[in-house]
């Protein structure tokens, strides 16, 4: 034995046993066995328990999501075949919780595995059958508390409120009849205006402004005095006919000329700066006294209004009077938008989302400030050092899909002699993730009727358009004939318009785009109505007859365009044109009547200072301006027959200095000629 | 942590016996593949479960997984250049097309330059590296093994209580 082999033997003695390692057999079952028991155990949770826990899941981000109870009766996967199947599906409304807002009788879609295989959602065709709306519940729905209403976002309701109605009109709002019995009762209002006068804040003003502007008179004749005079321009004419301006021997005397001229110019120059800068201060107080009686006439404006609404004259304005009547029965359709609104931030993706928030966001765009970017905190956790990216290669997609499609809903139910689901047919088509992949826009045009609800003639067509740079949404709506119930227009004290059940007609139009820019439009045509209508004061009561004893259709045109910080609202009827006429005939005189009072109190009591004031602006315009500018030109003339006699001086030098190297050039000539006998 | 120092472990046990040769050897192989790969993609999760159903040696694919990680950073600028020859290469054009379209495939990210390189170095090295690994394991036995098992420190340990219990455990519950 060798040394070298001494060490091998005694290892193989001495750790035979530990050097037998079990090496099995290729496949390692001891991970492959709790692997299948895992997947078993899943596949039976699929089978047994995801369903149930997706309907729950389901009622309960629903819940979260519309802040109503949403119920559904069964819902059905098959992972094999790849099909949904949702039936019973019941959205509770939020204003009747005995009632569902919709109720979906089945939903049934396939997916497409070719698409779940490159991790896409994508189906190709989805029914929804048994379309219902306003069906009655088996229980009441929980609805949840609404949010506390937020000072710095006002509801899109409350900003076009405020904007139809006015603050005036929203301290007594539907006081119409409040306003026409008062202003009938009263009698003598002479004696109420004789005592307005202390109230009237425009004659404060005016004589503020008077006096403020009889002060300033006082300075501008001072700076008028001390403006050049006659005497001074004669002086200096004097002055300037003394220099001599011909005749000149020598260039110094020229020289000497000039000089005399040029520091009489400095003299008249700082004249002329004197007046310039008078000129300048005249012109700088003229915008300020035009400024002021604008401010005047501003504020005579609004006691004017402030004199009629304490007088409570009705406006005799058909929108004003539409705005007023209808503004309650409007409300409930813009509170509508304002949740569209919340559920659009809430749940549209983040892009779209942020610019409705951005738009919403009406406390800062009316305060004119912008938002400060939101500072990114610094990411002071350790980070790997990145693999080198590579380059990725995009090769042409021949069968891609978008993350999300739905290609076609397909949207049918039709009445049977148990349900009335109503006879519903429709499309919605292409529900994207991203429009520009498919280059096609979403889309939703229902038709239908609801026989026993008597609503014939509902169209929906409806747009979303993402396909430019600013996206586009869009709807029209519309209803043939739709049984309305009695409603209160108007209740208060004073009395009522009410009208009983009628049939309406509505149209609707909603776009937007960039969620910037808004156009919603409302037409109703109410018809075969009969009004119920009683006042406290029998004179407005029979006013009120009159208007509305032979109507029994009339339209409601709503009309809310622009951004959302600034709305432009209008709301008209034809209700409101017949109340007009109604009111001309009947009160016109009287109001007339007493706008020529307060015209005439107002001018008695401001019109002699405001005449004041516009001869101060006439004075100061034509005299103290007037006066400047004719010695502003006297200077400017002085100056230039300086100039003038100057440039003569200068020629005159110049002439003779020609003449006298002619003479010497001719004499020389003549010597020459002498010399050489010519 | 505890399974991974039990695989490094085992891996250790492994290698100072007799067989297993070829377990470690395809154990450090396909660690080279996920040591290249510089994104989890659908080939790391082929090469983990071969490493899962079959009896692969785990430790030495973790192990070789952690030192191909660094040596692929070196190797990342030539992979990258690797992977734009092929995939820019005008002749193979429609057959990555036809790949592209197909489902589950791009989650390959075979359309990354990069990717492509590191899984063409590693496929090309793969048989190389086996029979490297076959030819180290086997070395590695008969020379530092050895030199080792007969060295004081190691006969220490070995004549030890510790050693005498943790040989009982280990007969009882080891791998």
């Amino acid at each position: 034995m060798t040394d070298t082999n001494q060490p091998q033997n005694d290892s193989k003695n001495n750790s035979a046993k530990a050097k037998v390692y079990k090496e099995g057999g290729l496949i390692r079952w001891s991970a492959i066995i709790p692997f299948v028991i895992v997947m078993a155990l899943g596949a039976a949770y699929f089978k047994l328990f995801f369903d149930s826990h997706m309907k729950a899941g389901l009622e309960w981000a629903g819940y979260k999501a519309l802040g109503t109870e949403v119920n559904i009766g069964n819902f059905e996967t098959s992972f094999i075949k790849g099909n949904v199947a949702i039936t019973g599906l019941e959205i509770t409304s939020a204003e009747q919780p005995d009632f569902n807002s919709i109720e979906l009788g089945s939903i049934r879609f396939d997916v497409n595995w070719d698409a779940l295989l490159r991790l896409k959602f994508v189906v190709e065709e989805m029914s929804v059958e048994n379309v219902q709306f306003m069906s009655k519940r088996k229980y009441r729905g929980k609805v949840a508390p609404p949010p506390p209403p937020s000072e710095d976002k006002p509801g899109l309701a409350s900003q076009v409120k405020d904007k139809a109605i006015g603050k005036i009109d929203e301290k007594g709002k539907g006081n119409l009849l409040g306003d026409l019995s008062a202003f009938l009762q009263t009698g003598d209002y002479k004696a109420q205006l004789a005592n307005i006068e202390s109230q009237l804040l425009s004659k404060k003003m005016a004589n503020d402004l008077k006096a403020k502007w009889a002060t300033k008179q006082t300075d501008w004749d001072a700076k008028l005095k001390a403006l050049p005079k006659e005497s001074d321009f004669k002086s200096y004419k004097v002055k300037f006919d003394g220099i001599k301006v011909k005749d000149f021997k020598t260039p110094q005397e020229l020289d000497a000329s000039v000089k005399q001229f040029n520091a009489l110019k400095s003299e008249v120059d700082a004249k002329l700066k004197l007046v310039n800068d008078t000129k300048n201060e005249f012109n700088a107080d003229l915008v300020q006294i035009k400024k002021d009686y604008q401010g005047l006439d501003e504020q005579i404006k609004a006691d004017v209004a402030s004199i009629k609404d304490r007088l409570k004259i009705p406006k005799i304005d058909s929108k004003q009077i539409a705005k007023s009547i209808f503004m309650d029965y409007l409300t409930p359709y813009l509170r509508k938008l304002d949740k569209v609104n919340e559920l659009a931030e809430k749940y549209l993706p983040p892009k779209y989302s942020k610019m409705v928030n951005e738009n919403l966001d009406s406390k800062t765009i009316l305060a004119g400030k912008k938002k400060k970017p939101v500072e990114k905190a610094e990411d002071d956790t350790i980070q790997p050092h990145p693999r080198a990216e590579g380059v990725t290669y995009e090769f042409p997609v021949k069968s891609g899909y978008p993350l999300f499609w739905i290609q076609n809903i397909k949207v049918s139910s039709k009445s049977n002699a148990q349900v009335d689901y109503g006879d519903i047919s429709g499309v919605i088509q292409n529900i994207v993730s991203n429009q520009r992949q498919i280059g096609k826009q979403t889309e939703m045009h229902i038709a239908g009727d609801f026989k026993s609800k008597n609503i014939q003639g509902l169209k929906v067509d409806a747009y979303l358009n993402n396909l430019k740079d600013e996206p586009a949404a869009g709807m029209d709506f519309a209803i043939a004939s739709y049984p309305l119930q009695a409603i209160e227009l108007m209740k208060n004290t004073d009395g009522q318009i009410a009208m009983q059940q009628s049939s309406i007609n509505i149209a609707a139009h909603a776009a937007t785009v960039g969620f910037k820019t808004y156009n919603v439009g409302l037409t109703n045509v109410f018809n075969n109505v009969q009004f119920n209508l009683a006042a406290k004061e029998k004179v407005v009561e029979e006013i009120l007859k009159n208007a509305f004893s032979q109507l029994t259709s009339f339209d409601l045109k709503a009309e809310v365009k622009g951004e959302l910080s600034s709305l432009d609202v209008d709301v008209s009827s034809s209700l409101g044109d017949k109340l007009q006429d109604a009111l001309s005939a009947s009160i016109k005189l009287k109001v007339d009547e007493l706008n020529k009072e307060i015209k005439l109190k107002i001018d008695n009591e401001i019109g002699k200072v405001k005449g004041e004031i516009e001869k101060q602006i006439g004075t100061l315009t034509k005299g103290y301006l007037g006066n400047a500018n004719d010695t502003q030109a006297k200077l400017d003339a002085q100056k230039n027959i300086a100039d003038e006699k100057i440039a003569a001086a200068k020629k005159d030098l110049e002439n003779k200095a020609k003449s006298q190297l002619q003479d010497k050039g001719k004499k020389a000539l003549d010597d020459l000629k002498k010399k050489m006998k010519f | 942590m505890t399974i991974l120092i039990k695989q490094l472990l085992n891996l250790i046990k492994m290698l100072h016996s007799e067989n297993g040769t070829t377990q470690i050897a395809w154990g450090l192989t396909l660690g080279a593949f996920l040591g290249f790969s510089p994104f989890f993609s659908l080939q790391t999760f082929l090469v983990l479960f071969i490493l899962f159903f079959f009896r692969v040696q785990f430790g030495a694919a973790f192990l070789s997984a952690f030192v191909f990680k660094f040596v692929a950073f070196l190797v990342d600028p030539l992979a990258n250049s690797l992977g734009q020859w092929i995939l820019e290469e005008p002749s193979l054009r429609p057959l990555w097309t036809k790949l592209y379209n197909i489902p589950i495939i791009p989650f390959t990210r075979f359309n990354n330059s990069i990717v492509m390189g590191s899984f063409l170095a590693a496929l090309i090295l793969s048989p190389f590296l086996y029979f490297m690994f076959i030819f180290m394991v086997k070395k590695y036995r008969t020379t530092v093994a050895i030199r080792f098992e007969n060295s004081n420190a190691f006969k220490a340990i070995k004549g030890s209580k510790f050693y005498l219990w943790y040989t009982k455990y280990n007969d009882l519950y080891g791998n």
